[in-house]
């Protein structure tokens, strides 16, 4: 069976056609009046549908609503992450302190106990290096224990800053 | 931020009341939507494709409800009123308003699939191709699908309203 040259409607319609087939097309729903009422209904039919949606009212305080969301999922994201650094600080330091603990005494001879260094202080000896990070503020405290430094950690980036994935627009 | 919210909330919403044709499972499928797109957001590598990345996150979602609750199909109420093409002054506002009506409950009459094809082709200007991704079916699919959706909006839009009638 010869395929009809009205068979390609629905691909003219989609813009699914090569630029040559689309021109053809074209012309043909120019003398073929089945294919031409078809195209000017669908038209204006798109039209209609594309006016109607966009007078479609958004609920008021929807945005807002989504925003406040978003800001309380973002701080709580930051402030969970800045527990778990602090976390794995405060476990990276006991056990750092733990390896600077002098070993348990046993009986030496006099002359080797007399020459051993004095055990170093280990706060002058903490080098934590942080990466760059303009989010987070870190605070170190010490504490009674010479072995421990307990560090706060503070979120403060500004959530409300444009994220720049998501702000060029896409089509029409 | 809200810039960005401004942007893609009414695109989120109008695609979500399609899917759901309900106003306040379109609200809760949008603010989803939204806070996962926000959490997966470095997932997404090229902003142009934002739009189908929010659509097909929607979808998805949307689909994952339906099939926890078994859902019925959404058949949202028609928001316009249908009177006869008699009784319209032409070219009025009132004439406008009630034919964009005709129309926006003609969409929301079709079968789920048809109507989510149409819309995503008609309102949001997506291919083929894309509406596919955004609905995970094959674009053979979503061209049966359009074909038989615009078959039948033809027919209703170009045919005198019922008075009184919901559009079938």
């Amino acid at each position: 069976m010869n395929p009809s040259p009205c068979d390609p409607l629905d691909n003219y319609l989609d813009r699914a056609l090569p630029d040559e087939a689309h021109a053809a097309f074209a012309d043909h729903a120019r003398q073929c009046p089945t294919c031409r009422q078809a195209v000017e209904d669908q038209g204006r039919v798109d039209d209609l549908l594309r006016r109607a949606v966009a007078r479609e009212p958004v609920p008021e305080g929807l945005t807002p609503r989504i925003a406040r969301r978003l800001r309380e999922a973002e701080r709580g994201r930051r402030l969970r992450r800045a527990a778990g650094l602090a976390a794995a600080l405060l476990a990276g330091l006991g056990l750092w302190g733990l390896g600077r603990q002098p070993p348990p005494e046993t009986p030496r001879p006099p002359e080797q106990a007399e020459t051993a260094p004095p055990a170093p202080d280990p706060r002058s000896l903490v080098d934590v290096t942080f990466e760059s990070s303009p989010s987070v503020i870190a605070l170190p405290l010490r504490t009674d224990s010479p072995n421990v430094t307990v560090i706060w950690i503070y979120p403060t980036a500004d959530v409300d800053a444009p994220d720049p994935t998501l702000v060029e627009r896409n089509g029409p | 931020m809200t810039d960005v919210l401004e942007e893609w909330v009414p695109r989120v919403y109008r695609f979500a009341l399609r899917l759901t044709g309900d106003v306040h499972a379109a609200e809760d499928l949008t603010q989803e939507t939204l806070l996962r797109a926000w959490s997966r957001r470095l997932q997404l590598r090229d902003p142009r494709a934002a739009r189908v990345w929010l659509l097909r996150i929607a979808a998805n979602l949307w689909r994952d409800q339906a099939r926890r609750a078994r859902l019925p199909a959404a058949r949202p109420e028609p928001l316009g009123e249908d009177v006869p093409s008699s009784c319209r002054p032409p070219g009025s506002d009132v004439a406008d308003r009630e034919e964009l009506g005709r129309a926006l409950a003609a969409l929301d009459a079709l079968p789920p699939r048809q109507r989510e094809v149409l819309y995503l082709s008609a309102c949001d200007g997506l291919t083929r191709a894309e509406i596919a991704e955004v609905l995970g079916v094959s674009p053979d699919a979503v061209k049966a699908n359009l074909c038989l959706a615009r078959q039948r909006l033809r027919r209703q839009m170009t045919e005198p309203p019922r008075l009184g009638g919901r559009v079938p």
